[in-house]
């Protein structure tokens, strides 16, 4: 009776049995999204079955299980292109080390050609640009005077302590090589200081 | 604040299955009067006796199964069933055929197989073919009908009938003779008009056999009432009506010796009536939509001729129906409707990514 | 390799995995031949005398052959003991034999005898493999008899009918007719009783293992109240 009843002609009987048995393939073939719930199998079913109850929720069931699959699909989507981003990303890199390995080799072999003379000027260049100002230079070098003197100081002073203390003879002979260390790098900044002063 | 979500209908028709069924019972009366004129007091018992032991049998099963025995038994379906099958036993065939009919229809068809709505085969033909393959005897003798019965001999009256029913340890002689499928089956070599001319059950008739045609017009009686408050669809009864006769139209070798019989005789003898309006509309077991219910009416048409005129059985409407039964998913299968809106039918085992 | 004990063996054969019950192999020659009593004991013990030779047979060789051809090699044992069983009852009850028939070669292609070959025999000791096929058989054949002589009664309504065909002359008084002379039921003799009487014999198995589970949770003792906690956070110790 219900399937005479059904006016957009579905078989409410058959669509019964597979949403009982959650056979979403079998529903969608037999066009459960054409049913418009308009209750006219239910009211004519003899045995006062819910037909579309069951209908509605075999429908959000269906629709669910879609939206689940579109989110799992897109999920998968975003995965595989983070993998071939990073693939990429990767090679990118592989191949900047490569072309580096290969100017490099080519440098080496070609020594006093015309790459060689770029790479002479190029480090010409940057040394020029490092250059500052004579006033900088000649603080900087003052303050390299001023540091080695204190650091002859102080190395004076720890000597002078482990003689008055009478360490063992290796200690002393180390803080006065150090001491004497001090005092070459105190003469060299001084000589520098006196080149750079000219 | 909860809202209770209800869905449409918010009204329900007056059908209730309960109803349904009483309504089938009522419409196999003018049947029953028509065998119980022209056969005696047995299928009247038959059918009592059926009703019996599917209620109680029944309720045991429900029981069994612990389910509502009350409302189960409320839907009367085990009374259809029971009722159509006393209707299909040989009037005054002892009790326990009809017994242990009724309890393979209700139990082990009907029950076993999850209650109604469930069963795959129609509960009364299953009983029916169970019986008829196990007591081949008692299922194959059948009253004659009172019109041929001799002078100052009658049926036995109700008493009588039921103490043929109860005690009585061979089949019953002196009032049983053949029904006018078997005696074409068993008449070879003769062309029809002689069969006609001998047996009295065709020469007495008005058109098909003594008596069997008044019970088979009872049936349809029957079942156009059925088919007026729309209990079933014309579908199956006129598909299985046309093709049988169809069937012995094509056959029918302008009745010689190989003839199996005219297709009036086969309209109205044996169960072709009751077959066509109260068995195969089982909603249960039959195809579903319109056009499967066409196929499948012609199927069972086809095989009743098939074996009534060459199977070894007189009539055929019980394996028939059985057979279309195993048959109906697969022609539910093709045969979907056309859903409005839609150019074109589809398959029930399609797949959305075939497309 | 599992070690199993003899007690497991017995019951797993007999009840819980019983070939023609349980696992419902075997169900041709079983649905086929169960008509009588006799019928069913011959084909039953035919099938015991097979499965019981084949398995020790499997298990004497199963450190021999090797995996790509055991299959075609447990075949063959079986189908030797089939052969066996088969000249066999020509031998002695010649009768019987002509009964039963394409079903005593048929026993070749019973799934039960290739199923514990392959599952049991091959993988245990011999006297393990030995019991197993006693135990699988003695199970078959008891569903067997069970369903022969249901059938026989019902359909025919004797008990122990022919026995004479099998046993000889002691039992040729054995026939009992319980409901008399003349009775018939055809359909519990034809293939669909046998169908029906098996599907009520698997049904009061499964009721019975039921009432067992149900006694057992029964016997079990209740679990004491506010013995389990639900923790959400922390230790107790």
């Amino acid at each position: 009776m219900c399937a005479e009843a059904c006016p957009v002609s579905l078989l409410p009987q058959q669509l019964l049995w597979y949403s009982q048995a959650e056979d979403h393939e079998r529903l969608e073939a037999h066009n459960l999204f054409d049913c418009i719930e308009c209750g006219a199998c239910s009211y004519v079913c003899p045995s006062n079955i819910p037909l579309v109850q069951h209908y509605r929720s075999s429908k959000s069931d269906i629709k669910k299980a879609q939206e689940e699959k579109v989110k799992s699909t897109q999920a998968r989507e975003r995965f595989e292109f983070r993998k071939q981003r990073i693939e990429l990303a990767e090679k990118e890199r592989e191949a900047k080390r490569a072309a580096r390995r290969e100017a490099a080799k080519q440098a080496q072999a070609s020594t006093g050609t015309d790459a060689m003379a770029d790479i002479v000027a190029a480090a010409q260049a940057r040394a020029a640009a490092k250059t500052t100002s004579p006033e900088q230079e000649l603080a900087k070098l003052q303050r390299a005077v001023s540091s080695a003197e204190m650091r002859v100081e102080k190395a004076q002073v720890k000597l002078d302590s482990a003689l008055e203390n009478a360490e063992p003879t290796e200690k002393i002979n180390i803080l006065s090589a150090a001491l004497s260390g001090a005092q070459q790098k105190l003469e060299k900044a001084k000589v520098r200081l006196a080149e750079h002063s000219n | 604040m909860a809202f209770r979500q209800v869905s449409s209908p918010h009204a329900h028709g007056a059908q209730n299955t309960a109803r349904l069924m009483q309504l089938v019972v009522w419409a196999t009366i003018p049947g029953l009067i028509a065998l119980t004129w022209h056969f005696g007091w047995g299928s009247f018992i038959n059918v009592m006796l059926a009703s019996i032991t599917a209620v109680i049998s029944e309720a045991l099963i429900l029981k069994m199964r612990r389910r509502p025995v009350g409302f189960y038994l409320g839907d009367y379906s085990a009374v259809v069933t029971a009722v159509l099958l006393g209707l299909a036993l040989p009037p005054l065939c002892p009790w326990w055929v009809v017994v242990i009919g009724t309890v393979f229809s209700v139990v082990i068809a009907k029950q076993l197989f999850g209650g109604l709505g469930y069963n795959p085969f129609n509960p009364a033909m299953v009983g029916y073919v169970v019986v008829l393959i196990s007591f081949p005897i008692e299922m194959t003798t059948w009253v004659t009908p009172l019109a041929l019965l001799p002078d100052g001999i009658t049926h036995p009256d109700f008493l009588e009938s039921l103490k043929l029913v109860f005690f009585s340890t061979s089949p019953m002689d002196g009032v049983t003779g053949a029904t006018p499928l078997d005696s074409f089956k068993h008449a070879a070599g003769l062309t029809v008009d002689q069969i006609y001319q001998q047996d009295s059950l065709f020469s007495q008739a008005m058109f098909a056999g003594v008596g069997w045609e008044w019970v088979n017009l009872g049936f349809l009686v029957g079942g156009i009432v059925l088919l007026g408050s729309r209990v079933f669809t014309w579908h199956g009864p006129v598909a299985m009506l046309v093709t049988l006769a169809l069937m012995s139209l094509i056959f029918w070798d302008s009745g010689s010796s190989q003839s199996p019989g005219s297709p009036l005789m086969h309209l109205f003898s044996g169960a072709s009536m009751m077959g066509a309006f109260f068995i195969l509309t089982d909603p249960v077991s039959s195809a579903v939509s319109n056009r499967g219910r066409l196929i499948y009416g012609a199927l069972i048409g086809i095989l009743v001729y098939i074996i009534r005129a060459w199977g070894n059985y007189p009539d055929a409407v019980a394996f028939a129906i059985l057979l279309a039964n195993f048959t109906a998913p697969f022609i539910d299968n093709y045969t979907l409707p056309r859903t409005y809106g839609h150019t074109d039918r589809r398959k029930a085992t399609e797949r959305l990514e075939d497309k | 390799m599992s070690i199993v004990s003899i007690s497991e063996v017995t019951k797993n054969g007999l009840w819980t995995n019983n070939p023609a019950l349980v696992q419902l192999l075997g169900l041709c020659p079983l649905l086929a031949v169960t008509g009588t009593v006799v019928n069913a004991l011959g084909l039953g013990l035919a099938t015991m005398m097979v499965l019981i030779g084949s398995n020790i047979i499997v298990s004497l060789i199963r450190h021999h052959v090797s995996d790509a051809v055991r299959l075609p090699v447990f075949v063959i044992i079986i189908a030797t003991f089939v052969t066996c069983a088969e000249l066999i009852m020509k031998a002695f009850t010649y009768e019987l034999y002509q009964i039963l028939g394409i079903f005593i070669p048929l026993i070749v292609t019973n799934c039960a005898i290739l199923g514990r070959a392959e599952a049991f025999a091959s993988k245990q000791s011999v006297g393990m493999a030995a019991l197993d096929g006693f135990m699988m058989g003695l199970g078959f054949l008891m569903v067997l008899v069970c369903l022969g002589a249901v059938r026989e009664l019902l359909g025919q309504g004797t008990l122990l009918a022919d026995m004479q065909l099998l046993l000889g002359p002691i039992a040729n008084s054995w026939t009992l007719r319980p409901f008399g002379e003349g009775y018939s039921f055809l359909i519990a003799i034809l293939p669909p009783g046998a169908f029906l009487v098996m599907g009520f014999l698997m049904a009061i198995k499964n009721a019975i293992d039921w009432q067992i589970k149900l006694k057992a949770e029964a016997h079990k003792p209740a679990p004491v109240k506010g013995a389990k906690r639900i923790r959400t956070t922390g230790h107790i110790s």
